[in-house]
């Protein structure tokens, strides 16, 4: 299963950057289209009506004097923005007309204010002779190329805005990366803080945002710290009330063992073999429930850490196991609980076969031959340690089950119950080196037998 | 060895205290710091303290003891078993921990291991003619094997365990008798004079005054 991508704040406060600078470069644009169109359209009239008054001071006396006003015919191709008329208001005819001016007239009648040509290929202006009513001058400019201005106001400042808010979000980028650089050394320092030394404590951070969330962090060290504490101190008191009377049982058990008949014997070694499994499982349970305590490992002959185990009822048929990498005091009191449970349950011999798996997990498979559990059961125990839920309606009942869990949970594996055809079988399953990364999905193909 | 035992819970202590006798030891056991106040200046050959007692810590009472100059070995047994709390325990001038529950049996060896140490590393000692096995509490005589009392045995590991030092009567007494018992007056010479007719006259020697002597050879 791959892990779940979370969403990333600096990916995520990027592209939000983007977008509003898109959309900002967009209204800009559009705000400034807006009131570009009015004003240029008033610059351009103002310059239109500039120009004709020009062409009006120019044409106005050789009108008067009769003079043929006609320029003569280029012969240049070339572009012109800028035409103009002379009207005949009686004959609507145009009497004369710059070169590239069409020959019918634009507007029959002088007008006040601007305006566009009927047919709308021009915006036009006329001013009037006043010493000839009959005759008016018209200055058009074409539409095209007013319209070509327009737009080119347009996508300078469309480029422009879209330069700046692409530059804005590089920038914005970069300043968000840097600006989420103390949230990065907080974790970094949330990593090394051990809530046992107040000195690893994280450090006041650069940025107030992060302030309550340092302290936070302090805030629930000491309380951990506090916990670890006292509970270590309930360990200390709970070892002296156990471990005392213990070495007192086995003392007394010693010096009987020492003066007893030869007939009590057997009755007082057995007793003292109860007492002994009892010290490891005590052992093991102040371990597992000691904070911050890590199992002991080493190498680990089976036969010999299984060799005080005597039961008349219970044969134990043990594989060839190669030595187990392992704490052997949390591993004997596993044995002792899980081989008491399948006793328990009416075995008569457990099967005990180990094997190391390509992905470096030790296994270690304990299967019976008692009255096992029905599908039900199972399925329920299978789900209790998946969840590592010990509550009374897990369906744990034993403190095997779950000492067998706890311990491999501390030695970074786990315990799974594989389905058997009779009886029960448990394997406990754990990296098989103390620096191998535990790993939770084991092959079932073993490379060791 | 004459051991000062200190340890308050009494089913451990009585435990303790009748293995170790049975293993030819004599104990002395003190359940509080009070107690074991009153005969620390008795000459012990090593002290079993417990850590936690009603009256005080086993542990600060040792190095208190340390501090005034006495060097009695000291093993103390204890159900602390953090590794921090047992340098505590070996740094307060304990010469060894044992942590709670432990095997009667181990503790046996380990006070074998404080003879040889006293003894001066050898498990057997040889004084002239005289062989001494300190583990087994053999003695043989030009090779031959002799029997000798449990008082007797006390007597001379006492002296050998101090070879070449005066032990005064007094303190042999103490050592071989401990405070539960007393000799009977001219008992501790009845007793070595049993033991020069067994093994010998020159092993043990007097010093007029002042008390006995095994050479050292």
């Amino acid at each position: 299963m791959h892990p779940v991508r979370l969403p990333s704040i600096r990916r995520r406060v990027t592209r939000t950057l983007l977008l509003i600078s898109l959309l900002w470069g967009l209204l800009v644009t559009a705000v400034v289209w807006a009131v570009l169109e009015h004003e240029i359209d008033e610059l351009m009239d103002h310059h239109l009506r500039i120009s004709a008054e020009v062409l009006h001071s120019v044409l106005a006396p050789a009108h008067q004097q009769g003079a043929d006003t006609r320029l003569p015919k280029s012969e240049s191709e070339y572009e012109e923005h800028l035409i103009w008329q002379v009207i005949d208001t009686r004959t609507g005819q145009v009497q004369s007309r710059s070169e590239r001016a069409p020959p019918q007239a634009l507007l029959h009648t002088l007008e006040k204010s601007p305006r566009a040509s009927p047919d709308g290929q021009w915006r036009v202006i006329t001013l009037g002779f006043r010493k000839d009513p009959s005759h008016f001058l018209l200055v058009g400019q074409s539409a095209k190329e007013r319209q070509g201005a327009r737009d080119e106001a347009v996508a300078y400042t469309l480029i422009g805005a879209l330069l700046m808010g692409a530059l804005a979000t590089l920038v914005l980028h970069l300043l968000v990366g840097r600006e989420l650089r103390p949230l990065a050394a907080l974790s970094s320092a949330v990593k090394r803080y051990d809530p046992l030394r107040p000195e690893t404590a994280p450090q006041a951070p650069h940025r107030a945002e992060l302030e309550p969330m340092a302290q936070a962090i302090t805030e629930l060290g000491q309380r951990l710290s506090l916990r670890i504490m006292s509970e270590r101190a309930f360990t200390a008191h709970a070892a002296h009330a156990l471990r005392t009377p213990l070495a007192g049982i086995d003392a007394q058990l010693a010096v009987a063992l020492k003066e007893a008949p030869a007939g009590l014997q057997p009755r007082l070694l057995r007793t003292r073999e109860a007492a002994h499994r009892l010290s490891r499982v005590m052992q093991a349970l102040l371990t597992m429930f000691r904070s911050g305590s890590e199992p002991k490992r080493q190498k680990v002959n089976l036969a010999h850490l299984l060799q005080p185990w005597t039961c008349d009822t219970l044969h134990i048929a043990l594989g060839d196991i190669p030595p187990l990498d392992v704490d052997p005091d949390l591993l004997a009191a596993v044995m002792m609980n899980l081989l008491d449970n399948a006793r328990q349950h009416g075995a008569t011999q457990v099967q005990i076969t180990s094997f190391t798996t390509g992905d470096g997990q030790q296994h270690l498979r304990l299967h019976d031959d008692g009255t096992g559990c029905t599908e039900e059961v199972l399925a329920r125990l299978r789900q209790a340690l998946h969840n590592n839920d010990y509550s009374p309606a897990s369906g744990l009942k034993g403190m095997g089950l779950m000492l067998a869990d706890l311990v491999m949970h501390a030695h970074g594996g786990k315990v799974t119950l594989p389905a058997a055809d009779q009886g029960f079988c448990i394997e406990l399953n754990w990296p098989a080196h103390a620096n191998a990364a535990p790993n939770n999905t084991p092959s079932s193909v073993p490379t060791h037998a | 060895m004459r051991l000062l035992l200190l340890e308050d819970d009494p089913t451990l202590g009585e435990g303790l205290r009748d293995f170790l006798r049975s293993d030819g030891h004599l104990v002395d056991w003190c359940t509080t710091l009070a107690q074991a106040r009153m005969h620390v200046s008795e000459p012990f050959d090593v002290w079993l303290l417990d850590w936690n007692l009603p009256d005080g810590s086993g542990v600060d009472w040792l190095r208190s003891l340390r501090a005034k100059g006495l060097t009695v070995p000291a093993i103390v047994l204890t159900a602390r078993d953090l590794l921090s709390e047992r340098i505590q325990g070996l740094d307060s001038g304990a010469d060894d921990f044992l942590v709670k529950p432990f095997a009667p049996e181990e503790l046996s060896a380990r006070l074998r291991v404080m003879a040889r140490r006293l003894a001066g590393s050898a498990q057997r000692k040889s004084i002239g003619p005289v062989e001494v096995d300190l583990n087994t509490k053999a003695v043989w005589l030009d090779g031959q094997r002799v029997e000798l009392t449990a008082r007797e045995w006390a007597i001379l590991e006492a002296l050998v365990l101090r070879a070449g030092r005066i032990v005064s009567v007094s303190d042999l007494e103490a050592l071989v008798c401990g405070f539960d018992s007393e000799l009977a007056s001219n008992s501790l010479q009845v007793h070595v004079f049993k033991l020069r007719h067994k093994l010998g006259k020159r092993l043990i020697e007097t010093v007029r005054g002042m008390g006995y002597r095994v050479p050292l050879h």
